[in-house]
């Protein structure tokens, strides 16, 4: 990353919590605007549903003129290896301007001219390996992944997004998966990549950006490892499955199983306590959902209770749990118990309760009633309205 | 910890910007010394609701024979009342203006009970044929008590699904993940889509100018303005008479986008967009259907001249 997008990253995180502070009147107008005085707006940052407007069009239009020119060139592989290749290194060279040029920067255009550059790229690249030079299994897979991991990472680096620290970290794991040691591979890579990463979270000479790419990296290195660990996976042979559908596999020994259920049990725990010993939400919410993730394999192998039960008995314990933990926090000194709060501090909540109606509506929303039949005589009908969805 | 936003507490706290006290807790949340377990109480209640009504939705499935109607319609009543009981002890007292609970959990039971309300209601017509070949009608009766419920608790959450509720009475489906209106003869739902929107955003604003829970306007006009263009769009994908819809939905988007550039709305600038963008297809790809590389040349030009329109609307727009 070039220094001054560094810097503007800096400044944008103070601005970022100002506003924090100011949404929940922890300060005044003339306070916070005293902070922005200090800490002058680097690039224009647009509303984030702008941000989205603007890499879905820069998304439809690359794809539409690629589908055009593909369309009007030569059906050959070879005239799409070149097709795909210029195209990728174009909307590079875009997302590289679009970066260095604070106008354009942030806007939601360079994020997706990257991300299809990278995609047209390998598109090119497997192309030109399958069809051109016929490198088939195992190699070609094996260089894609290979150039896969290398591109995402470039680009991780250069332009700071996690979301391209968490695609390079997938091609890890899928590259990793397909040595004939995969399952340990993806232990020891999950392990390394928590280890090296944990230890760069809070470096002050580290950019923003890329704090947020070592925490998507941790969180990556941690699935990683559970994923090798857990006992679905390893009786379903999910990891060995990477390396060749084909393959004929003996089911996993007793030994592997033990260590497997004993992975799958105490790597959620260890992982919450790591959480909350750290204080870092992330890391906790990983622990939260690993552990949800280790209770369903539990209902997998053990059928203790009829589904019904299950599903009652673990909603309503969370629902109390969740009500205690907020009670108990709240009712600690000054409303916090070993650093953490009930509050919402200067989280933007009216967002986050925006945010939800999506899924909230998703899941409850009562099916449209269907049409009447010629001559329907009524009788009732289906079970589902208020959300419980279904015939019934 | 984020170091950047430490150094400046300390940096704008020796500057005097910020008072001693203030310093002190903004930089012990930078520091990662007091941390927030908001979002994660509110996910756990949340998730803790959907399994607690997909596991009483299973139960009745599974047991209503054997328990008989009776006693399942009361044990679910009773576990509803408990929850609004609740949250009407727990919550502010009625207001038209904001009247948010403080606490975590509000939200959820809220939901929770009016959910198990709603799921009794269906629960008791489906078995005793209250309503009998006027079933569809209890998608009302469910639509008014989340209304009342979410103008009683100030919830955007039952509001929504209110709306919801009453798009599905008139056999509208809102669902994002389809991209049909639901099942049954299209021009009928097309109607009923195109009413139910009208009928939303009217809500919407007189509402809000009437200061009733004025706050609740963007919930109208976006659940209408998704029903309206919706219904549009499947006037221009779904007719042989398409050019009228495309020109109509050309009009309808273009005044959205025009009052919503005016009072600072992104969400509905970017619908009536999305929406204007997606009706020219029609026109493009039938106009070009000889040749779909022209087609897809035009198309993606016309994907460009959103973008330029966009990021000049942006430009000049007061977003609130």
């Amino acid at each position: 990353m070039k220094k001054e997008w560094v810097a503007a990253e800096r400044v944008e995180e103070v601005r970022a919590a100002a506003d924090g502070w100011k949404r929940t009147g922890a300060v005044d107008k003339g306070t916070f605007e005293g902070v922005l005085r200090r800490f002058p707006e680097p690039r224009v940052l647009p509303a984030p549903i702008f941000r989205v407007l603007v890499g879905g069009f820069v998304s439809l239009a690359i794809l539409l003129l690629l589908g055009a020119f593909a369309f009007a060139g030569g059906r050959t592989a070879g005239a799409f290896v070149v097709l795909l290749g210029v195209s990728g290194f174009a909307c590079l060279a875009a997302a590289e301007f679009q970066e260095r040029t604070p106008t354009f920067a942030l806007r939601g255009g360079a994020g997706a001219t990257a991300f299809w550059g990278i995609v047209f790229l390998l598109g090119g690249l497997g192309l030109f390996l399958g069809e051109t030079l016929h490198v088939h299994e195992p190699e070609g897979p094996n260089i894609l992944l290979l150039a896969s991991l290398v591109l995402w990472t470039l680009a991780a680096w250069r332009w700071g997004s996690p979301a391209w620290a968490l695609l390079a970290a997938v091609s890890l794991f899928l590259l990793l998966g397909r040595a004939p040691s995969g399952r340990l591979l993806w232990i020891a890579g999950g392990v390394a990549l928590t280890f090296v990463f944990a230890r760069v979270l809070d470096l002050p000479s580290w950019a923003p950006s890329h704090r947020r790419s070592a925490a998507v990296l941790v969180v990556a290195g941690l699935l990683g490892v559970y994923a090798a660990l857990n006992l679905y996976v390893l009786d379903h042979r999910v990891v060995e499955f990477l390396r060749d559908p084909s393959l004929d596999l003996p089911g996993p020994r007793f030994r592997e199983r033990i260590w497997s259920m004993l992975g799958t049990a105490i790597l959620p725990v260890a992982v919450v306590w790591w959480g909350i010993r750290s204080r870092r939400s992330f890391v906790l919410d990983t622990g939260l959902v690993l552990s949800a993730v280790s209770l369903v394999t539990l209902r997998f192998y053990v059928h203790f209770a009829p589904l019904w039960m299950v599903l009652t008995a673990a909603g309503g314990v969370l629902f109390l749990l969740a009500l205690a933990l907020n009670r108990w926090l709240s009712r600690g000194s000054e409303g916090e118990r070993h650093g953490f709060t009930a509050e919402p501090l200067f989280a933007d909540e009216a967002r986050f309760r925006a945010l939800e109606l999506v899924p909230v509506v998703a899941a409850h929303a009562p099916e449209a009633r269907p049409p009447a039949p010629p001559g329907f005589q009524g009788g009732g009908g289906s079970f589902g309205g208020g959300g419980a969805g279904g015939s019934f | 910890m984020n170091p950047d936003v430490a150094a400046a507490v300390d940096r704008l706290g020796e500057e005097g910007v910020l008072t001693p006290a203030q310093a002190r807790l903004f930089s012990r949340v930078a520091r990662r010394e007091l941390v927030s377990a908001r979002l994660e109480v509110r996910a756990a209640l949340y998730v803790g609701v959907l399994l607690l009504t997909g596991g009483i939705a299973l139960f009745v499935k599974e047991s209503h024979e054997r328990i008989g109607p009776a006693a399942i319609g009361l044990a679910i009543g009773a576990a509803a009342a408990g929850c609004l009981a609740w949250a009407w002890r727990n919550s502010p007292p009625f207001s038209w203006g904001d009247a948010l609970s403080t606490q975590a959990g509000f939200d959820y039971v809220l939901l929770l009970g009016a959910l198990l309300v709603a799921t009794d209601l269906a629960f008791l017509e489906t078995q005793l044929g209250l309503l009998g070949e006027n079933w569809p009608w209890h998608l009302l009766v469910v639509a008014a008590l989340y209304g009342l419920l979410a103008y009683r608790f100030d919830s955007r959450m039952l509001l929504s699904l209110a709306l919801a509720s009453f798009a599905a009475w008139r056999g509208v489906s809102v669902n994002l993940s389809s991209v049909t209106l639901g099942t049954g003869d299209p021009a009928r739902l097309r109607v009923e889509a195109l009413a139910c929107g009208v009928l939303f955003v009217a809500m919407g604003v007189a509402l809000r100018r009437a200061g009733r829970k004025p706050h609740f306007d963007d919930v109208y006009v976006n659940a209408g303005l998704l029903l309206g263009f919706g219904g549009l769009l499947s006037g221009v994908f779904a007719t042989l008479n398409w050019p009228t819809w495309t020109l109509a939905l050309i009009l309808v988007a273009g005044a959205t986008a025009f009052i919503a550039f005016r009072t600072g709305r992104t969400l509905p600038f970017a619908l009536a967009v999305v929406a204007t963008w997606l009706g020219l297809q029609r026109w493009i790809f039938a106009g070009a259907k000889m040749d779909p590389s022209a087609a897809l040349l035009l198309s993606a030009a016309s994907a460009a001249t959103a973008l330029v329109f966009i990021v000049f609307a942006r430009r000049r727009m007061r977003i609130l």
